[in-house]
């Protein structure tokens, strides 16, 4: 605040101690937080991409890269198998991960993957096997771990019926 | 016949309130007669807390300020790829991808529900979708943008997986290569 002190010499001079008058930034930052509260995106939304091979590409042939496949039962449980490994490599063949509530473990399965990275270091395929009766949500669960383990590439592979 | 002119002035020489003041009223205005209620019953017995209590307006402006900040940011963060449908419950994902493809890739947005496939806002039943989708492949192709049209999926996490699997089928015989599985994005470990 600024003050002059009182008035000097001839006259009344004007008054300098003044106040901010806050009620209008208020008013202004009131309507600014109602509209930012009304727009503001609270579920952010995202995607898990997969790159499916197509009539085209598959007509290419050639030889098939180290994978891994992993079934998903109904009941959580997955079935980890590998393919065309490299002769130096001991693979997979239906190592089981339970789950104990019904949905995939997550953390059994982040092991597993950790695992077979160090074993198995010329894996970069690994292909997501569903059962019919899967629920969806389990499914996305495994390529999100997969995605989380930096795998290279994720295919999914219906069951055929 | 003359306009009666208004008598009242103000005295500035006397200091004005630094805030609001409930028996003073705002800074800028006739003191409240409710504040002056209130400090008039002083005198009437025991003495009383004093409500001449200043209202300090900057702290609340210093917390709007911050609210503002924060909101500003969470808004001008990360937009969502594409719009979700209601009813459905999509399933929760941490290892996603926020950032939308080059805008030169056609989108096809496609919701499952459990009885029927909408595309682009239009329902369709199963062949309906293998027709749009074949003719979608084409048009790609055609465009020279072959490889780069995106199939965005939107499904219930609670959906069986066989609702799912024909789309793979078609979406392969089509020729549309790179496949989205909407997801709500959280925070790893949650």
């Amino acid at each position: 605040m600024i003050s002059t002190g009182g008035s000097h010499g001839k006259g009344k001079k004007k008054e300098l101690d003044f106040d901010l008058n806050l009620i209008p930034a208020i008013d202004l930052l009131s309507v600014c937080i109602c509209f930012l509260l009304l727009t503001a995106v609270w579920i952010h939304l995202g995607s898990l991409k997969l790159e499916q091979g197509t009539g085209e590409t598959n007509a290419r042939g050639g030889v098939n890269p180290p994978s891994l496949w992993i079934q998903v039962a109904k009941n959580g449980e997955l079935t980890l198998s590998t393919r065309d490994l490299p002769a130096s490599e001991r693979g997979l063949q239906g190592s089981v991960l339970k789950s104990a509530d019904g949905k995939v473990d997550r953390e059994k399965l982040d092991q597993a993957l950790d695992l077979i990275k160090k074993r198995m270091p010329s894996i970069a395929t690994v292909i997501v096997r569903p059962e019919s009766k899967v629920p969806y949500g389990q499914v996305i669960s495994v390529i999100d771990r997969l995605k989380a383990a930096k795998v290279k590439d994720v295919g999914i592979a219906p069951e055929s019926t | 016949m003359g306009l009666a002119k208004s008598k009242e002035t103000k005295d500035f020489s006397q200091p004005r309130p630094a805030s609001f003041i409930p028996s003073q009223g705002p800074a800028i205005g006739l003191p409240s007669p409710l504040g002056s209620a209130m400090s008039s019953q002083k005198s009437a017995g025991r003495k009383k807390h004093d409500m001449n209590t200043p209202l300090l307006l900057t702290a609340l402006v210093d917390a709007f300020s911050i609210l503002v900040i924060f909101l500003l940011v969470q808004v001008s963060g990360a937009p969502n790829v594409f719009e979700a449908d209601d009813k459905i419950k999509l399933p929760k994902a941490a290892a996603v991808d926020l950032q939308p493809d080059s805008k030169d890739t056609k989108v096809l947005n496609l919701v499952i529900h459990r009885d029927a496939y909408v595309l682009d806002g239009e329902r369709l039943n199963m062949s309906g979708l293998r027709a749009r989708l074949v003719e979608a492949g084409k048009q790609a192709k055609s465009e020279q943008t072959s490889g780069k049209t995106r199939l965005v999926i939107q499904a219930d996490e609670q959906n069986d997986f066989d609702l799912l699997s024909p789309v793979l089928g078609i979406t392969a015989e089509a020729g549309i290569s790179t496949l989205e599985f909407a997801v709500q994005a959280v925070e790893e470990g949650t």
